[in-house]
């Protein structure tokens, strides 16, 4: 049985490469059993206009895939955004949800 | 044997990132561990040969040579050597893809991120 890997972004997109990796890495590991969770700056990967030409591929591979990408909710509020801002591959989480998925991982891979 | 692997993010002589790897690894070599690393990012730049001796700094290259030597297996994202133009890399180390780090956490009992 594969073991439940979590890929954890944190860090923004913008003046920084690790959203991009860190969805690559998801990619890499899908055969797993995996999910990818976004917090901090890194909902910022999310949102409908930013521009997403480094990752979008890997982002399309995860929907298609069934890997979830689970946004922490209270990182969406503290900076002022809502689902609404967000892209529709993307699942919006309470912070409780999101710290068990992560609390239940074999393996956390953080970006 | 137990097995931890690392992946390690971090390149030479910004931070003690590093140098923290490398004292993890080391113990856990010296407790008979299996020790699986995984350089992704600038973290390949960690294994270039011909890095400068300067006195009183950590030489991370023969740092990396030292894990090596002990039993440690170093693996490097290719894709991120090719694109910092990394090509001469210590003997040992070996050339790696993103699907290895699935591989690396189904081998390990533990993995951990240095970044």
């Amino acid at each position: 049985m594969s073991k439940k890997i979590v890929v954890i972004l944190k860090k923004p997109p913008h003046g920084s490469l690790y959203p991009a990796e860190g969805l690559r890495v998801a990619v890499a590991v899908s055969a797993s059993d995996t999910k990818v969770v976004s917090i901090g700056d890194s909902v910022y990967a999310f949102l409908k206009d930013v521009d997403m030409a480094l990752y979008k591929h890997h982002l399309d591979f995860l929907k298609e895939s069934e890997i979830p990408v689970l946004i922490d909710k209270d990182s969406l509020e503290t900076r002022g955004l809502t689902e609404g801002n967000l892209v529709n591959d993307v699942t919006v989480e309470e912070h409780s949800d999101i710290l068990k998925t992560i609390a239940n991982a074999d393996a956390t891979l953080t970006f | 044997m137990p097995t931890i692997s690392f992946l390690f993010f971090s390149g030479p002589y910004q931070s003690e990132s590093p140098e923290t790897m490398i004292e993890l690894a080391k113990a856990a070599l010296n407790k008979g561990m299996s020790v699986k690393i995984f350089c992704y990012m600038d973290a390949v730049n960690c294994v270039k040969t011909g890095q400068k001796k300067v006195p009183g700094v950590t030489n991370i290259e023969e740092q990396f040579r030292e894990l090596i030597a002990k039993g440690a297996e170093v693996r490097l994202c290719s894709l991120c050597m090719l694109v910092r133009g990394t090509k001469d890399f210590i003997e040992g180390a070996k050339r790696a893809g993103t699907p290895d780090i699935a591989d690396i956490v189904e081998e390990s009992d533990r993995v951990l991120v240095i970044s």
